[in-house]
């Protein structure tokens, strides 16, 4: 059987608008775009600490009950959140830590686990690397980590945690 | 894109995404490239609502909308939006465990997926690479989008090429570049 592909060669308007005379090169247009978002800085701190409260009074409301599947995507969808912005702000530790919250959910989801013991303890990690904490060392930073991955494995024994 | 140059004033954008303050950092950046401020709405239905009076050159679109899979509204603007909104260049933001949407995004018809946290330097890369390439647009009975079947070429040789843009720069590297965008997003 046969099916009938029709083929385009669209010129759209982005297209036609960006090979104008003018413009910027890639080097300034990257430049003037991280400096507009290193500008945000401050505030993208602020909704970090906001998003760790939330994920704390989420956790907390729990009380030790199974999770929802709601609780879930809201843990998911703060957790992306502080992927997001520690990964553009170049929060090293936070980012490590977010992404094993992550990958915790990942595998509660695939071993259909609702245990949320876990997900407490990855979200205290976060608070004590989040915008304003006190510094910790590299040393307990990386036992943290060390230890945030093994709550992943514990659930989804092929991952490999939080190491990039 | 090592020498590239792009005049992207006037281009229009919309930004789908829940998350107002991840969509205003974007945002940022698209100001930077020199486009203008871009719209931004935070459901599919107010992405729904903005389409039908408005057409934008470049549609990013966040994998996890809350009010319906993204992958919908991109078949819904590829299937029931006339030209040239049937063909605009749509990018995807995924999340860091939203694997599964970089399936879904492309077989909706989606240019390119990108993991987040987005870098400017990636941004501006797939809007350079979807500006100055020349991938076919495709429809069947099941799908409408670009060729997923596209392979890494060079950008197109001549076409959209200006006074200044080099062989050198707009060739090898640019070809580079692109293969290792490519390579990032989603084309086999």
């Amino acid at each position: 059987m046969s099916r009938t592909v029709v083929r385009h060669f669209p010129k759209g308007r982005l297209a036609l608008l960006a090979a104008r005379d003018g413009g910027l090169s890639g080097e300034d247009a990257v430049a003037a775009a991280t400096h507009n978002v290193e500008q945000m800085r401050g505030e993208s701190d602020k909704v970090l600490q906001k998003t760790v409260t939330a994920l704390e009074t989420l956790v907390d409301a729990l009380q030790g009950e199974t999770l929802s599947d709601g609780a879930l995507a809201q843990i998911y969808a703060d957790g992306d959140r502080i992927v997001s912005l520690s990964g553009t702000f170049g929060l090293a530790p936070l980012n490590r830590a977010a992404r094993s919250l992550c990958n915790l959910l990942a595998a509660l989801t695939t071993a259909k686990a609702r245990d949320a013991s876990g997900i407490a303890v990855h979200v205290r990690a976060l608070r004590l690397m989040a915008p304003g904490a006190a510094p910790m060392t590299p040393h307990a930073e990386a036992f943290m980590l060390e230890e945030l991955a093994k709550l992943v494995r514990h659930y989804a024994p092929a991952a490999r945690g939080p190491v990039d | 894109m090592p020498g590239v140059r792009l005049n992207l004033r006037d281009v229009k954008t919309l930004i789908v995404d829940r998350d107002h303050f991840t969509a205003s950092l974007v945002a940022q950046m698209i100001r930077g490239f020199g486009m203008d401020a871009p719209a931004i709405v935070g459901t599919a239905a107010a992405a729904r609502d903005y389409l039908k009076s408005a057409v934008p050159d470049l549609i990013l679109i966040e994998a996890i909308l809350p009010d319906e899979p993204s992958p919908d509204l991109i078949v819904w603007i590829r299937h029931a939006m006339p030209e040239p909104l049937r063909f605009v260049p749509i990018i995807v933001l995924s999340g860091y465990t939203q694997l599964s949407a970089v399936r879904g995004a492309r077989d909706a018809g989606a240019h390119f997926v990108l993991k987040k946290p987005v870098s400017p330097k990636a941004l501006f890369d797939r809007i350079a690479w979807v500006a100055r390439s020349e991938r076919p647009f495709l429809e069947t009975e099941g799908f409408s989008g670009p060729d997923r079947r596209f392979a890494a070429k060079d950008p197109p040789d001549g076409a959209y090429k200006r006074p200044g843009d080099d062989e050198k720069s707009s060739g090898a590297k640019s070809a580079a570049s692109a293969r290792s965008a490519l390579g990032k997003g989603f084309a086999s």
